[in-house]
């Protein structure tokens, strides 16, 4: 009926039924209570249950079954909850899961044939409990909620964990495949360069000299260097332009370049020039091959790390000639930064150059692309390399504007995803792989960050 | 003064290897190399104050500071280099690069690493006899580095 300010009221008073009501009227008889010690079963899922429980001390936990045979938790309550609601008023009366006792418990039960008490509210058992049964169900949704979520995000793990194991293994393949090719190639490389410079031994002096400066540097100018020392040989030596610019990529000496422009006894100039141009080239091209077929070996090495357990380690070695490695792997990316190094004179170690050489790799490389990615003016990075009696140091610093706090963290998870475009092998696999690696040495890897100063130390048991 | 083709890459051994690639083209053109973007533009500017010819600009994209499809989209509306030819060389370019590569740097070519040499070339040569007979000058001049089947079709078109 409506009441004088237009309000809806049911004919009955409308006090709720409240759980204090129904324990008071229905779970206070002794005769019909239960007392379970931990790990007792109050009955199993899928076996007939005609009771409705109170739980009036402890806790219960219910667990329903998966196909596969694992088994995960539907819901867990204690004093003041009930249990069995959904089969008693589904009329199923099928229990929907296995509960037991996880600490002492009491509880106390109606049976179906439990006849109604009167309430002014509610006049059937179902409307006494409806609130009860809402609520459970709510409860139950929730929890089902949880469990779905849970496994999602395990199938999330699982998944990408697979994903970097799969590369991983595909990363080794391919390097194993690869690595008798790029043997070869490292292999013949060397002998062509020993092969010809005994072959050269014939040639005059002069131009030995130029194979001899094209084997050992390389090509060291850069295209703008190359220009201005290509104007030098025009001005100086009147060089014409073909012949500057040639000369001008060379690292020959101008001094050298005037004796190549005199000629000599057996050859015109002209003659004498281009020969000690295809020389020096000779020797350029093979350094440079020389170069790339080690890189390649780097990277092939390093990719087997991923797909391997354990790589041999040898005595004797030394930690600074795997850094100066590292350096020279680096040379092109470290052509716009400041490399200054301090090593003490430290005794050999027993390591896997290969692994050391990626750790180093990977710090360098990372210090280097965050001076040259914020143009950090005069960017610098220390390398210090010092031990004790027990130990090996060596510290990687940049002048960098550091590495923000929550990220130091989290720098050394491992991330499949790497800056640029996709994976960057050989060249930086990731923190994380220099932590396992550094990990395997007994050693440890620290990380200390504020702008202007980051330094990645390192250390190694001896 | 010979017309220049500018090479442009941050990785010395590529621009080596490219320069080798064009030595057939010598005789008749200037090989420039460049390591960057900011050292081609300078390069650009001292060429256009000597009033030099610049045929063709052959770029890598991915290089740090400027890369070459921003430096080739600011050539595009640069007036003083209507007729350079571009050309795309890199093995990097993302599918939205290409698309601003072809619509803001409106690039002539793409080439794609590690490339063939005589693929290149024929591209090259065809890119050439267009920015020759665009400039005015001889193509007769330049052989045999000219694409006849083009130097024809363009007489032809004339008429």
């Amino acid at each position: 009926m409506i009441d004088a300010n237009n309000n809806i009221r049911n004919s009955q008073q409308t006090r709720p039924v409240s759980v204090e009501w129904l324990r008071q009227v229905y779970f206070s008889n002794p005769e019909q209570i239960l007392t379970l010690n931990i790990g007792d079963i109050l009955f199993n899922e899928g076996s007939s249950n005609t009771r409705l429980f109170f739980v009036l001390e402890g806790r219960l936990v219910g667990y329903v079954n998966n196909e596969d045979g694992t088994a995960y938790q539907v819901f867990n309550c204690s004093a003041g909850q009930f249990v069995g609601l959904m089969s008693f008023f589904s009329g199923s009366f099928l229990a929907g899961s296995t509960v037991y006792a996880i600490e002492p418990t009491r509880v106390a039960y109606i049976e179906n044939t439990q006849t109604v008490a009167f309430h002014e509210s509610a006049r059937s058992l179902f409307d006494q409990f409806l609130p009860a049964v809402i609520e459970n169900i709510a409860y139950r949704r929730e929890q089902e909620r949880k469990v779905a979520r849970e496994k999602d995000r395990a199938i999330r793990n699982l998944v990408e964990t697979e994903k970097r194991a799969s590369l991983g293994q595909l990363a080794a393949g391919i390097a194993h495949e690869l690595n008798n090719a790029i043997a070869v190639l490292d292999r013949n490389a060397s002998w062509l360069m020993n092969e010809i410079s005994v072959l050269v031994e014939d040639y005059d002096d002069i131009l030995k000299e130029c194979f001899r400066v094209g084997i050992t540097t390389g090509r060291s100018l850069s295209s703008s260097q190359a220009r201005k020392k290509a104007a030098q040989l025009v001005s100086e030596l009147g060089m014409d332009n073909h012949m500057a610019n040639k000369f001008g990529e060379t690292d020959l000496d101008v001094e050298i370049i005037k004796r190549l422009k005199q000629g000599n006894k057996r050859e015109l100039p002209a003659e004498l020039q281009n020969k000690a141009l295809r020389l020096w080239g000779v020797g350029e091209t093979l350094y440079s091959t020389k170069i790339a077929a080690r890189h390649a070996t780097h990277v092939v090495k390093s990719v087997r790390v991923l797909g391997s357990t354990n790589s041999e380690r040898s005595s004797g070695e030394s930690i600074r000639e795997t850094i100066e490695e590292a350096l020279l792997l680096l040379s092109n990316a470290l052509r716009e930064v400041n490399v200054k190094t301090e090593f003490v004179d430290i005794a050999p170690i027993t390591c896997n150059t290969g692994e050391m050489v990626q750790v180093w790799v990977n710090i360098i490389k990372n210090a280097c692309e965050s001076l040259v990615s914020t143009k950090t003016p005069n960017p610098t990075i220390w390398i210090r390399c010092w031990d004790d009696s027990s130990n090996v140091y060596v510290s990687i610093k940049d002048n960098g504007p550091g590495i923000p706090l929550d990220l130091q963290k989290t720098i050394f998870h491992p991330n499949v995803s790497t800056k640029a475009l996709g994976l960057s092998f050989g060249l930086g696999l990731g923190l994380s792989i220099c932590e396992r690696i550094v990990a395997s040495y007994n050693g440890e890897i620290s990380l200390q960050s504020e702008f202007g100063s980051t330094v990645f130390t390192v250390r190694l048991s001896k | 003064m010979q017309p220049i083709i500018l090479c442009v890459d941050d990785q010395r051994d590529v621009l080596v290897a490219l320069k080798r690639d064009l030595e057939p083209l010598e005789d008749k053109f200037e090989i420039v190399t460049s390591e960057s973007a900011s050292e081609a533009c300078e390069l650009l500017e001292d060429f256009d104050s000597q009033g030099r010819f610049v045929a063709l600009a052959i770029c890598d994209h991915i290089m740090p500071g400027k890369n070459g499809v921003r430096m080739l989209s600011e050539l595009a509306n640069d007036g003083r280099f209507s007729g350079m030819r571009k050309l795309l060389l890199t093995g990097l370019a993302s599918h939205q690069d290409t698309i601003e590569a072809i619509n803001s740097a409106k690039i002539d070519c793409y080439v794609e690493k590690p490339w063939k040499q005589d693929d290149l070339m024929s591209h090259i040569k065809r890119l050439l006899t267009h920015a020759i007979l665009d400039a005015g000058l001889v193509h007769a001049k330049f052989a045999p580095h000219m694409d006849a089947k083009i130097v024809i079709e363009r007489m032809r078109n004339k008429f």
